[in-house]
């Protein structure tokens, strides 16, 4: 425990030193140690090394989390990540171009990255890497030889735009502070908090966490590249978990981000939303299944955020449009109406805050080192734009600042803030009219309202169907009758792009956030999706996969009342 | 065997603290494992007739460093929970038997909360124990049908009847003094400064606190210390050619008082960086060879771990659903020996946990009860060569139905029976100095040139596939002519059987301790468990070495910053 009060003091001395450019040790490290890599590497064997650059993630995370009344976990860690970019052979044709067919399935990448050390010591930083360099760019060698005999053995690629973009190298320096974690106190507050949850029997796991996690990235590139960017991540979430005795396992969630301790709710609202939740949950056991259906159905705000990060958001990331395993769904419909013509999308990881919550995806500099801003997408139905790191496409030679990884992959084109607006709403109540209005209009028995989503995942490839399924973990059952809504569960939304998009009739005024962390091929990154409740003319779901297994045999130990204890 | 009851009242207020926070956690587990046996019943396939709760609470901290600098020092606490839950009968219940999913192998096992809140921790014990018991019925159905499938008419039970005996010790809290040992990692990290032949190397210590606490439904209790410190160091290079070289050390101990005094660490992380940078300028093993081999110091200790303590441990083998995969669930040779000579009749080999000390330095196998509750017992496994008994853990065998307090594992393994510590003894010992002598007068025999000296053998980790010995680090050509020693690199043993322990020609007088960790039996899931083995330095009559098959790999291009 002390160590961590120490580690954080330390952190804290530095800040107050005022760590600038021209002081920070890591930063002058990497600087020296890539231009000696650069300058011997590039010459040093045909083709040339042309690009290298170095990241490195300096994260201090402070994680509790609690049960019924008891600290489970806590754990403080601090941990500087490195990964290296090498690019050989030359803007137009580089190592990173697609391997294509059943070669390219099995060049994935491996993700490795190195730690290096925490200390500020030149002589270590600069051990660890010269090692990662020279592994990488090794490996960039024999992935260059690999691109030209594919690229002569396969068919010739649709898209033939240059493997890496001209871009004005960005210099920056900004490094965020790890908040002032009062230990005893956030335990206290974790483990009170848990205990709200001990009385309710049909629980079979539950806990309350609290996560706060400080990210300073070191970019540097042989382009002369320069910045130090920093982010916080601070969430507080709980869950809480019932089955029911047909074998499927229920949850309910909820989690509060910010990246100021401060602007964490407090205890008042957290219990009020557990007491909701688990009224929710009490339901769900209780609710009766759902066929496979298709009929009219609002996404309430959350859900709309992650329905349009999975059936668009995805397949609108650049490199996608020009690899010849995926499936394109939208790359030859620029100018094209693909939704309906009161919605507009677009993505902006230079926002903080939206509707007065703070958004995960905020960044002030993508993983290449290239500026956020706001990226239209779509406008009044219409595509507009895709994703950008430096990987160009057709029509799109520049990166828009959306490259982005987990320490040890290789960047690619992911989303930020992905922000979906309304020109026409209507209040939401109307737009409860509105949906039983087209239950009957479609002579459905009933409509559905998905009330809360956990996440969902999407398949962009050509080897399996392009679709997507949005995971639901509240859906109500509207009747066209006035009979009261009904929790129901036991169903995905499952549904194609193209089709689903054309479904959208009506949205309400009500935005609401989802933040959340979106996994690709290039790793974790934080993420969030703004919309409005949106009301689909048709929404299929399918069965939900269950485990099957049965609820515990005994009641939970302190609310047993049969037995001897 | 006796019932050890001791008074929390007597010790200082941080031990007091930890005693009364086991007090909570015993009584947590024995109210739920009394539920659990009385109460836990599906669908009338039965209770448990037995239930065993292991709950480990750890506070681990760990100092690493490289060439200088600390790579962020992290420490957390957790506490973790084991559950060996039976069903059927201890004449045929659900262990002992690996189903379909073999990489699975491994008993339930989940997180506490590491607070001592009675409520909360019964609540993970109890759902912990309701997924034990589910897993075990429909391992036991499997199980049973799997005996019926291969007609199988052996009987050997799967649990043995021992005494029930109670052994509560005072926990202790030993602190570690953060801000020194993070100076001294740096400090043994920064040793590698001046060594440029080494590529990457790293320095940590480990230090984990752990207090056990096991209760079962025969009667037993034990609550102990399984502390551990560890000062771990390794280091890699390549030699000109590209062969890729690496070494560690792992000095193990129980306390931080026990370890050595920093200068003998830092002795240790020169020696290190020396060996290493040697073996990177040594010539290229090429030959192949036949002849005797003399064994020193770290190489005997894993000669004797890798051909010996594997053998007398694990006798007890498990069932295995897919034929394919019953390499992986390794059982000790000597089990079904008792009575045969499995080592040279010069050797006697005895086992005594309850051993502190040996000539001065700490044995890290010394402990007290065992991972199911039985107490340690003092053995005689082999006498001039011929095998008498084996370590037992509760998990019987033809020749022997009863444990005697060796059964171990890490939290995450079913305990199986382990050395404690080993005591290698000679009838008959030679001065180092004549040990080498009749190695080359053995090498003249055979029409060498020179004789082998192997000083060190990697650790058994590092076997690769299909080896019975790890590949030695460390050789010396030494020879026969002038007995002037030369190192080589890249060799490897070929055609090792447990011949080599009956083939133990004769013995130094002094005597080493290898304090190590000794790996579990079962290749998906190997936990490690604190065990010595005390032994001379040993010539062999005969072992076969030839030329590893590894391939080398292109040096770096640059070279390293540092020391240019």
């Amino acid at each position: 425990m002390r160590l961590s009060l120490a580690l954080i003091l330390l952190s804290l001395c530095s800040a107050s030193f005022a760590q600038t450019p021209e002081n920070d040790v890591l930063l002058r490290s990497m600087r020296k140690e890539l231009d000696r890599s650069f300058n011997a590497l590039k010459e040093a064997e045909k083709p040339p090394l042309y690009y290298l650059a170095y990241e490195v993630e300096d994260d201090q995370e402070t994680y509790l989390s609690a049960l019924l009344g008891a600290v489970r976990y806590d754990s403080d860690t601090h941990t500087r990540s490195l990964t290296v970019d090498a690019r050989v052979g030359d803007p137009h044709l580089d190592s990173t171009h697609q391997i294509k067919g059943m070669e390219g399935w099995y060049s994935w990448d491996r993700g490795q990255h190195a730690r290096i050390a925490t200390d500020d010591d030149d002589a270590s930083v600069r051990a660890d890497l010269w090692l990662a360099t020279d592994k990488t760019a090794k490996a960039a060698r024999e992935r260059y030889t690999k691109v030209q005999t594919n690229k002569a053995v396969t068919a010739e690629e649709e898209d033939k735009s240059d493997d890496f973009s001209v871009e004005t190298p960005s210099k920056h320096y900004d490094r965020a502070e790890h908040p002032k974690v009062d230990k005893a106190a956030w335990r206290a507050r974790v483990s009170k908090l848990s205990t709200a949850l001990k009385k309710y029997p049909f629980i079979i796991d539950c806990g309350v966490s609290f996560d706060a996690e400080t990210v300073n990235r070191y970019i540097l590139n042989s382009e002369g590249g320069q910045v130090v960017t920093g982010n916080r991540y601070i969430r507080l979430s709980y869950y809480l978990t019932a089955r029911t005795t047909d074998g499927m396992d229920l949850q309910r969630y909820e989690s509060y981000d910010s990246d100021k301790l401060e602007d964490l709710p407090s205890d008042e609202i957290v219990l009020k939303d557990m007491e909701r939740s688990a009224g929710e949950l009490e339901a769900l056991t209780k609710a009766p299944l759902v066929e496979p259906y298709t009929g009219p159905a609002i996404f309430k705000a959350k859900a709309t955020g992650v329905y349009f990060h999975e059936i668009l958001g995805h397949r609108l990331e650049g490199h996608r449009q020009k690899l010849e395993e995926e499936g394109q769904t939208f790359t030859k419909k620029l100018g094209l109406p693909i939704t309906a013509d009161f919605i507009s999308v677009y993505d902006d990881a230079s926002l903080h805050d939206a509707h007065g919550q703070f958004l995960r995806g905020f960044y002030r500099f993508d993983d290449e080192g290239v500026p956020s801003r706001r990226v239209p997408l779509v406008e009044k139905g219409v595509l507009k734009g895709f994703l950008m790191s430096r990987s160009p496409i057709n029509n799109f030679p520049k990166s828009n600042g959306h490259g982005r990884r987990q320490a040890g992959r290789q960047v690619v084109a992911r989303m930020g803030n992905t922000m979906v607006e309304a020109s026409k709403t209507v209040p939401y109540p109307r737009l409860r009219e509105m949906l039983i209005d087209e239950i009957k209009k479609q002579n459905k028995p009933y409509g559905l309202v998905f009330e809360d989503i956990s996440g969902g995942f999407t398949m962009t490839g050509r080897w399996l169907t392009q679709s997507f399924k949005v995971i639901p973990l509240l859906v109500y059952r509207v009747y066209p009758d006035g009979r009261p809504d009904e929790v129901v569960r036991g169903v995905d939304i499952v549904g194609t792009p193209l089709t689903s998009f054309t479904k959208i009739i009506a949205a309400g005024d009500d935005y609401d956030v989802f933040n959340g962390t979106c996994g690709a091929e290039s790793g974790g990154v934080p993420v969030s999706g703004v919309g409005p409740s949106l009301l689909f003319s048709e929404v299929e779901v399918e069965k939900k996969l269950k485990f099957s297994e049965k609820p515990p045999i005994l009641p939970p130990p302190h609310h047993d009342k049969g037995g001897k204890q | 065997m006796k019932a050890l009851l001791l008074a929390p009242l007597l010790l200082t207020t941080p031990v007091a603290r930890a005693q009364s926070g086991a007090d909570t956690l015993m009584r947590a587990m024995t109210d739920e494992m009394k539920r659990t046996v009385e109460r836990l019943d599906m669908e009338n396939l039965g209770r448990p007739y037995y239930v065993a709760y292991t709950a480990r609470d750890v506070d681990r901290t760990e100092v690493e460093g490289t060439f200088g600098a600390l790579k962020g020092p992290s420490s957390h606490k957790s506490r973790r929970l084991k559950i060996d839950l039976r069903v059927g009968t201890p004449a045929f219940d659900n262990t002992h038997y690996v189903g379909q999913r073999y990489w699975m192998f491994s008993p339930t096992t989940e997180s506490l909360v590491t607070e001592d809140d009675y409520d909360a921790l019964r609540y993970d014990i109890w759902s912990a124990t309701d997924k034990a018991y589910k897993t075990a019925q429909e391992t036991l159905s499997q199980k049973k049908a799997y005996k019926q499938n291969k007609l199988i008419r052996e009987d050997i039970p799967d649990l043995s009847r021992d005494p029930a005996a109670a052994s509560l010790r005072p926990l202790t809290t030993l602190s570690l003094d953060k801000a020194l040992w993070e100076d001294r990692v740096r400090k043994l990290s920064a040793v590698f400064r001046r060594y440029p032949l080494i590529q990457d190397s790293k320095v940590s210590l480990l230090w984990t606190q752990q207090h056990t606490a096991f209760v079962d439904n025969e009667g037993r209790k034990v609550l102990k210390n399984d502390h551990d410190i560890e000062v771990y160091m390794e280091a890699e290079t390549q030699a000109p050619d590209g062969m890729r070289l690496a070494d560690r050390r792992r000095i193990i101990r129980q306390s931080p008082q026990d370890l050595p005094a920093f200068e003998a660490l830092q002795a240790e992380a020169e020696k290190l960086a020396k060996d290493l940078s040697s073996l990177s300028q040594a010539p290229l093993w090429e030959a192949n060879y036949t002849g005797p081999v003399l064994l020193e110091g770290q190489a005997a200790g894993e000669f004797f771990n890798q051909l010996l303590a594997r053998n007398l441990s694990f006798p007890r083998s498990v069932w295995v659903e897919d034929e394919e995969n019953k390499e992986n669930f390794y059982s000790g040779a000597f089990g079904e020996r008792f009575g045969l000579r499995v080592v040279s009749p010069l050797l006697s080999v005895s086992d005594d946990p309850s051993v502190n000390t040996f000539d001065g330095l700490p044995l890290i196998g010394h402990y007290e009860v065992d991972d199911e509750g039985i107490p340690a017992q003092k053995l005689t496994l082999v006498e001039k060569g011929i095998l008498k008994d084996v370590p037992m853990s509760r998990s019987p065998i033809k020749a022997r139905d009863r444990s005697n307090g060796h059964g171990r594992g890490s939290l995450e393994e079913f305990a199986t029976a382990h050395i404690g510590s080993l005591f290698v003894n000679a009838a008959k010992t030679v001065p180092a100095a004549q040990l080498k002598s009749e190695l080359l007068k053995q090498a003249k025999d055979y029409g060498l040139k020179y004789g082998l000296i192997i000083r060190r053998i990697l650790d058994e980790e590092r076997q690769e596939k299909g080896e019975v010995l790890a590949a030695p680090v460390l050789v010396y050509k030494v020879n026969v002519a002038d007995g002037r020693e030369e190192l080589l690199r890249n060799a490897q043993f070929t055609g090792v059987t447990l011949r080599s322990l009956r083939d133990v020609a004769m013995a130094g007088s002094t005597r080493q301790v290898y304090n190590y960790y000794q790996l579990g039996p079962y290749k998906d899931n190997r936990g490690e468990v604190q065990a010595s083995i005390v032994h001379p330095s040993v010539l062999i009559s005969e072992m076969e070495l030839k030329k590893s098959e590894k391939k080398p790999e292109r040096p770096p291009t640059l070279k390293h910053p540092f020391f240019n």
